[in-house]
């Protein structure tokens, strides 16, 4: 079965483009909202501008047309304040045409004639003199140029409102296409989102389906795996008791006839002395060397192969026997069980003056205690057999959480261990070093195979004539699955 | 003992060796009484079950067991004697290299009387049989049949 | 993965020709003269050469209408929006 694990995760990449697009188009919006908005401040000024410009032409020309009723001079003299009022008001009306139309060159050309407008007008009625009309220009019939003029000039600024006007519509125009956009765009979006969630989704279900029937599928291949190794594992193990008790039984035969030999033996060196004593002629030469030390030698070889043979048959025997013991798992409090394991060895310590220190706050772990006992003891029991000759041993047993896993280590300053022969200390009958202690090289083989039934796992350091450790790492929380079979 | 006719051992075992010492180490306990000698299985059922070899006619017998025959297994000749209402009071002891505690237990369950292993150690094996004498001397051998 | 940058893309630059469509102000630094034949109507007025300096441009406008008539006038601009219904105005600056 093919597993298309990439699919989803090329999913969310489009999916991030969706979003960002979503984004963007909202950016977009808020943008052009904000551009055409001031676009469309700047028009409305315009406007109002326009009418600003507008009032001031129409207050020009009152004031002027006002100004022109001064006919007479008695008027001028009687009304002087009347008149000083409206040519205030017509000159800064002027002004404010100029700076209001500041950006117009074509009214900014009006002002000129404007003001001779108003001076022409002014030396008309009288209200200044040709002193002080001076150079300004001639203007026939002020008041019909005046019409004209202020006509035109309304005409402009109506024109100008009039295209501002257009200018914001457009504007306005805009505005709605921008929006329109965004919100088709936003509305593809939200499709094309929606569409990519689902088939996101679709694939999401399908290839958790197709990784539950993997599963399904790896699970039975585990359970028939293990049931074959179960199998196997079974058969060796009933192979292992068969050899074991068939091997014993021709030992029974060898060590039985060993003993009759022996017997006989006893018997014969008794007649020997016999003869001796009695008719030393009839002794062939070599007889007494023959039953007084040939066979005693000899039966006694057989003898101690027998039972150096027994103890290793019966090695097998025990390790078949650990393999097909039931684990009970339990808590485990390590402080309290390590120190009940070394107070079991108590005495053989104090034999060797070994020192054994527990590291304080040992993990709790749930396992057997039958088997991590006998892990413990057998590395303690090898730390104290297997010291250096001319220093006190000194073990020390420590141990931490790693992960799912304890891991003990087990240090001590004995001799050590060539590391050519880490793999080979863990054999059956297999030992390293020299061979001045007792033993058949059966307890590190037996470690191991325990350890290995518990779902751990065990390593070794050590350098020659300083001392090794043994690390042993134990699950926290022992399953049956999680075990290896042994 | 009150029984006036001697007690049949009865020999089953397929090693001629462990048979050999079996016997040597009987007859320096001291004990002198008939050994039969089979070296498998059927032979010896068929001694037992067949009427005309009746056991009953030759006064009680003693059942010496090896577990590890060729041709059966030793505990189902040890249940078919138990289920024999003829013979089920018979004494059985089973001799074997096994120590493992459940065919101990099992050889128990079935009706076996004594369970000696065959110990490498020949001092042992030779106190077990000694042992097995002692047993001999003081045990009611029941009358077959009976 | 490859569609929404290139969307992002389009779209903003969209934005920024909509936004900037209706922006062209012309060259700003350089000034022309407007010439108006007769100021009591709107009819287009004559554009000039374009001058470097604002001063420049009055000479010469000034120059060229010495003989005019009172209802001719001008004005030198600069930073004009293009004429819109033969209506200039939104000028950075103009002078006369």
């Amino acid at each position: 079965m093919v597993l298309d694990l990439r699919a989803p995760i090329s999913l969310r990449g489009k999916w991030i483009g969706m979003i960002l697009l979503g984004f963007v188009a909202l950016a977009g919006i808020v943008g052009s909202a904000a551009i055409l908005m001031t676009m469309n401040q700047r028009q409305m000024d315009g406007v109002a501008h326009a009418y600003q410009v507008e009032r001031q032409v129409s207050a020009m020309r009152v004031s002027l047309l006002r100004i022109d009723s001064f006919r007479r001079k008695r008027d001028i003299e009687r009304r002087a304040d009347e008149l000083k009022t409206y040519r205030t008001r017509l000159e800064s009306a002027i002004a404010s045409f100029r700076t209001l139309t500041s950006d117009n060159p074509r009214q900014q050309a009006r002002v000129p004639l404007l003001e001779a407008l108003q001076a022409q007008v002014l030396l008309d009625v009288g209200a200044i003199t040709k002193e002080e009309f001076g150079e300004s220009i001639r203007v026939e019939d002020p008041l019909g140029m005046l019409d004209v003029l202020t006509r035109a000039m309304q005409d402009e600024e109506l024109r100008l409102q009039r295209f501002r006007g257009a200018e914001m519509r457009r504007i306005q125009y805009g505005f709605y296409v921008v929006l329109g956009a965004a919100g088709l765009l936003l509305i593809v979006v939200a499709l094309l989102t929606f569409v990519s969630l689902r088939r996101f989704t679709l694939d999401l279900v399908n290839s958790r389906q197709a990784l539950r029937d993997a599963n399904a599928g790896l699970e039975l291949a585990v359970q028939e795996r293990t049931a074959d190794l179960k199998r196997a594992n079974g058969e060796l193990q009933r192979f292992a008791y068969i050899v074991s008790h068939d091997l014993r039984s021709p030992l029974v035969n060898v060590m039985g006839f060993t003993s009759e030999l022996e017997l006989a033996t006893k018997r014969l060196g008794e007649m020997l002395v016999e003869a001796r004593r009695t008719r030393p002629e009839t002794l062939f030469p070599g007889t007494d060397e023959l039953i007084e030390q040939d066979l005693p030698e000899a039966i006694h070889f057989i003898r101690t192969s027998t039972q150096k043979m027994d103890r290793l048959i019966n090695a097998i025997l025990q390790l078949s026997r650990q393999g097909s013991r039931a684990l009970t798992p339990t808590w485990l409090d390590m402080n309290r069980l390590l120190g009940d394991v070394v107070e079991s060895m108590k005495m053989r310590a104090e034999q060797a003056g070994a020192q054994i220190i527990i590291a304080p706050e040992q993990p709790e772990i749930y396992c057997d205690r039958v088997a991590i006992e006998q892990i413990m003891s057998n590395l303690i029991e090898n730390a104290i057999k297997y010291r250096q000759p001319d220093r006190p041993p000194v073990i020390r047993i420590t141990g931490k959480r790693i992960g799912s896993h304890a891991e003990f280590r087990v240090a001590d300053n004995g001799r050590g261990i060539d590391p050519r022969d880490f793999e080979r200390v863990f054999d059956l009958f297999r030992r390293s070093g020299a061979q001045d202690q007792p033993g058949e090289g059966i307890g590190l083989a037996n470690v191991r195979a325990v350890v290995y039934r518990l779902g751990g796992s065990i390593l070794l350091e050590s350098e020659l004539g300083v001392g090794s450790t043994f690390i042993l790492s134990i699950p926290l929380h022992y399953s049956e699955e999680q075990s290896q079979v042994s | 003992m009150s029984n006036p006719l001697p007690v049949t051992i009865i020999m089953i075992e397929d090693d001629l060796g462990h048979a050999r010492l079996i016997e040597k180490n009987i007859r320096r306990a001291g004990i002198s009484n008939h050994i039969n000698h089979f070296d498998n299985g059927t032979a010896a059922l068929e001694f037992l079950f067949n009427p005309a070899s009746d056991p009953a006619r030759h006064g009680p017998v003693l059942i010496l067991l090896d577990l590890n025959l060729p041709d059966m297994s030793g505990t189902a000749i040890l249940s078919r004697i138990k289920e024999n209402p003829r013979l089920h009071r018979t004494p059985v002891v089973v001799l074997t290299t096994t120590d493992d505690k459940v065919e101990i237990q099992r050889c128990y369950d079935l009706g076996c009387n004594v369970y000696i292993t065959k110990p490498v150690n020949y001092e042992s094996f030779a106190d077990a049989i000694r042992q097995l004498g002692l047993f001999l001397s003081v045990i009611q051998i029941p009358e077959s049949g009976g | 993965m490859n569609v929404g940058p290139k969307c992002a893309c389009l779209v903003l630059a969209a934005c920024f020709v909509l936004a900037g469509c209706s922006d062209g102000k012309g060259q700003d630094d350089v000034w022309y003269g407007y010439y108006y034949d007769d100021l009591r109507e709107n009819a287009e007025g004559a554009l000039s050469r374009p001058y470097r300096t604002a001063q420049e441009c009055r000479i010469a406008m000034q120059d060229y209408t010495m003989e005019a008539k009172v209802t001719s006038g001008f004005a030198c601009a600069r930073g004009c929006a293009p004429p819109r219904d033969g209506a200039i105005a939104n000028c950075r600056e103009v002078v006369r």
